[in-house]
């Protein structure tokens, strides 16, 4: 993780308008491959916002977002996942109906095939599912729910359906993998839980950007932070610097969350 | 007659369908706007209204405006009971199940009217109904003007009601949001059923006020509740503004098609301006983007 | 004894599955060959062991209201777009085929695939605008397609014949065989072996799609479309998809229906028939495989069962529509897994 690499995200003058409603303003920050990067913000200043705008959500007004060196403005989701990046969601997204196990599986859409063709005519189908359900198994198992490959997905307590989340971002294979307040209504222990899981995720080489509230998470598990308020970047640099920036302990005063 | 004379002719009958539109919509606005819920029963309530109009006025010969009174009391109490029995179990649960279930109730209601009343259109007669008026050039019946001018004045006081008196101010609180309003004092329970017994009332109305023009028959409500769809969305899903300005304008828009250009596909363009709409702006022409979830 | 979770690959809600995938069922008993042979030998003699041709023609009709009710069940159950004018692809398909047989004279064999692409194309053409509506706009515009196409089936005199419809279509060409005669397709027999080779022939289909990862992909629509775009489903496409085999198996039940009952006309588009529809797959059980079957089989025989006039039906199916809804949230198959569940834990119970 240095800077001498070419980032592996750019984001140029990002700005997002709601009506008159800047959202997010002339943003700009880069991250490096392998580095941990927090998002960090009032509520509102629009983390968020950001992440929507990389994942193809929302189309920025103006500015680009450069993925290993390609603009990915304008993309659909699906495509910009295609290239590498996955995410989970500040209000847990999982396809509440299915189970644990099915959940996995259909994430391995973009290793698999397909096709209509496919459907009607593949051969060899028992062996491939006995395959893909073995690889979802071994996903679960890296974020330990193998036990609960079963269980219908809206049945699980919170701090589970977010490591299915994480499961289900990972199985696409990504490069990139933007975690959206993770661990928002987690308790100490699952937090701690889930510090271990991104550390482990960052050594299997992949890039992480964590959008956080959780202070002592953020400080303790980032190599470097970006600071937005009301929707433009405050600061950056590595924690300490940050904790240390009187402007950011302003914009936080009174709200910081020192858990 | 000259162009503008029939052009006239069919802004003054477009008027006449307009009111009806813009009652049925109102109706099925103020229950999506206020509950999420779509009723998808509304048309049956229309033509079961037109059906006790017809009891009350025909059979048991009560005055006419006394027979309305009583459709509307009779309806309302109708809507309670969707209210009671369909929309409150399934508030909360995915939308799929209450448009099947109000499918279900339009299903059955259609077609129990049809067994109790037979197929066969029936008149419903009033003592001064189709005497004629003229207005200038245009003529029309006493009726068709009764339809506009009590339709707009019953719609105005509801209009009144909903913006100036506490339960509208309560009914507009929870269509912004029904969990703070219910954090604020708001009786949710008591507003769905004030909900559902308006829109009756007004879907009463409708059939009772166009039942002595055109006839009552157990399927009448199907086409209207297609209509006051189109309408809803038109105006914009939740907006009562919307849904009573768009409701005239359906009504002059299809009159004047159906005049000038045939009358045989008249339906037709009330379906073409809603595909049009929903490809081009689904929010209507009056309507806040997105108004929940997407 | 511990669930494997490996064992059971549950395509269909984890609710159903007991009925629902038959396939794993038939997997696992152990002479399972056997007894789908069996099965099959069973609906083979069908007409043998059912004289009556009255009979014969119920199971006709149920045949393909099957295969109209499981195909829906692809767009309404599995990716959770409610269409409520379902009538129109299924009556296309009948009026194609009926006109290029009728008229030009075009053989049935040509005409039933054919019959089944332009319902595909007006699922096509239907679909596109309907991509980004949801739940009551769907079903408004999904309604509105339906009665537009009724309209024109009933205002275009020139080719739909208006109201009158469109009589004396003709049968299945014959099919010769060497050395042993011509097959011909008047009968209610021949006829239901017609339907029995065709419709299962689709049902595969629609099962291997269920199972295959686009399947899968219908369902993530319906859990969750903005998740599905974001493990890498390109949701538009899925949702065209979904419209278009949808249609096309409706377009194809439409021609079987056409040139067995040899007449069709704009009452084959109504309302009343695409609520039927909905109902058989609500009812049967949305999302399952068995369940729209057990819906088609319910809604094409309960007419006969109860013999009484058509408004009375009507109101019954109205109502069980709505009690249907109410109480019994995932059909009639799904109220049975329930119960095979409750009944395989009390025996659980009961036995050490």
């Amino acid at each position: 993780m240095t800077t001498t690499q070419d980032p592996i995200l750019q984001v140029n003058r990002l700005s997002k308008h709601f009506g008159g409603l800047a959202a997010v303003d002339g943003v700009d920050f880069a991250l490096y491959p392998g580095e941990i990067l927090s998002l960090i913000g009032p509520n509102g200043a629009g983390k968020t916002t950001v992440f929507n705008c990389i994942t193809g959500i929302y189309r920025p007004t103006s500015g680009d977002i450069l993925f290993r060196g390609k603009s990915l403005v304008g993309e659909a989701p699906h495509q910009i996942i295609k290239r590498g990046i996955a995410r989970t969601f500040q209000i847990t997204r999982l396809f509440r109906g299915m189970t644990v196990l099915e959940n996995v599986v259909i994430a391995q859409h973009l290793h698999v095939p397909c096709s209509l063709w496919d459907a009607f005519f593949g051969l060899n189908r028992a062996a491939r599912e006995a395959r893909r359900r073995e690889e979802a198994m071994e996903q679960l198992a890296f974020v330990g729910l193998a036990d609960k490959a079963d269980v219908r997905a809206e049945n699980l307590s919170l701090g589970e359906q977010k490591r299915l989340e994480l499961a289900v971002a990972l199985t696409t294979r990504p490069t990139l993998l933007l975690l959206d307040e993770p661990a928002a209504g987690l308790n100490p222990s699952e937090t701690q839980q889930l510090d271990q899981l991104i550390a482990k995720v960052r050594e299997s080489g992949i890039t992480v950007f964590l959008i956080e509230h959780d202070m002592r998470m953020v400080m303790g598990i980032s190599d470097r932070i970006v600071v937005l308020n009301y929707g433009r970047k405050l600061a950056e640099g590595k924690p300490d610097e940050i904790s240390r920036n009187p402007e950011v302990i302003e914009a936080y005063l009174g709200r910081m969350e020192i858990a | 007659m000259s162009l503008e004379t029939l052009l006239g002719q069919q802004i003054l009958n477009g008027l006449v369908m307009g009111a009806i539109y813009a009652c049925m919509a109102l109706g099925l606005t103020l229950i999506y706007g206020i509950l999420d819920q779509v009723n998808f029963a509304h048309g049956e309530m229309y033509m079961l209204g037109a059906y006790a109009v017809l009891v009350f006025s025909s059979w048991l010969h009560f005055p006419y405006p006394l027979a309305i009174l009583l459709g509307m009391v009779a309806i309302a109490i109708l809507g309670l009971l969707f209210e009671h029995g369909i929309f409150r179990p399934l508030r909360g649960t995915p939308e799929l199940n209450t448009i099947i279930a109000s499918l279900g109730a339009s299903i059955f209601l259609w077609n129990l009217a049809l067994v109790v009343f037979g197929p066969i259109p029936q008149e419903l007669k009033t003592s001064i109904a189709f005497q004629s008026v003229q207005i200038g050039p245009l003529s029309t019946s006493v009726q068709r003007l009764l339809v506009i001018f009590v339709s707009v004045g019953i719609i105005g006081i509801l209009y009144l009601v909903i913006m100036r008196t506490r339960i509208g101010k309560a009914m507009r609180a929870a269509s912004q949001d029904r969990d703070i309003a219910q954090l604020m004092g708001v009786d949710i329970g008591r507003i769905a059923e004030l909900t559902f017994m308006v829109g009756g009332a007004l879907a009463a109305l409708a059939g009772g006020l166009i039942a002595p023009i055109f006839l009552v028959y157990p399927s009448m409500g199907l086409m209207a509740a297609q209509k006051a769809f189109v309408v809803v969305i038109l105006g914009g899903m939740g907006n009562v503004l919307g849904a009573i300005t768009a409701g005239f304008f359906l009504g002059v828009v299809e009159s004047i098609a159906a005049g000038f250009v045939s009358s045989q596909l008249r339906d037709l363009f009330a379906f073409a301006i809603l595909v049009l709409v929903l490809w081009i702006r689904p929010e209507g022409f009056f309507g806040r983007t997105a108004k929940k979830g997407g | 004894m511990p669930h494997d979770p490996r064992a059971q690959l549950v395509e269909e809600r984890p609710k159903a599955a007991f009925l629902g995938d038959l396939g794993a069922l038939v997997r696992r008993l152990p002479r399972a060959r056997l007894t789908l042979a069996l099965g099959l030998l069973a609906l083979i003699a069908v007409p043998w062991v059912v004289r009556d041709p009255y009979l014969l023609h119920m199971i006709n009709m149920a045949l393909i209201f099957i295969l109209v009710a499981s195909s829906l069940n692809l767009l309404v159950g599995y990716a959770g777009r409610l269409n409520l004018g379902y009538a129109a692809f299924y009556g296309v398909g009948a009026y194609t085929s009926a006109l290029l047989t009728l008229k030009l004279g075009w053989p049935f064999w040509v005409t039933l695939p054919l019959g089944g692409l332009v319902s595909l194309a007006v699922g096509l053409v239907i679909g596109v605008p309907c991509l980004r509506l949801k739940g009551p706009y769907l079903a408004i515009a999904t309604l509105s397609f339906g009665e537009i196409t009724r309209i024109i089936a009933h205002n275009w005199d020139a080719v739909t014949n208006g109201p009158l419809g469109v009589r004396g279509i003709p049968a299945p060409n014959p099919i010769p065989i060497p050395g042993l005669g011509t097959i011909t397709f008047v009968s209610k027999t021949n006829y239901y072996y017609l339907l029995l080779v065709v419709v299962l022939l689709c049902l595969w289909g629609i099962r291997r799609l269920i199972q295959s990862q686009l399947g899968r992909s219908f369902q993530a629509l319906r859990e969750d479309d903005i998740l599905a775009e974001h493990v890498g489903i390109n949701t538009v496409w899925a949702k065209l998809v979904n419209y278009a085999v949808s249609a096309f198996f409706a377009g194809i039940a439409g021609v079987l229906y056409a040139h067995y009952i040899r007449y069709v006309s704009p009452e084959t588009l109504s309302l009343g028939e695409s609520f039927t529809m909905v109902a058989m797959v609500v009812v049967g059980g949305m999302g399952t495989f068995t369940g729209p079957i057990v819906g088609a089989i319910l809604f094409t025989w309960l007419p006969e069962i109860l013999r009484v006039a058509a408004s009375y039906r009507m109101v019954i199916y109205g109502a069980i529509m709505m009690l249907s809804i109410l109480f019994m949230r995932s059909g009639l198959v799904g109220a049975y897994a329930t119960l095979m569940e409750r009944w395989q834990h009390w025996r659980e119970g009961r036995t050490p």
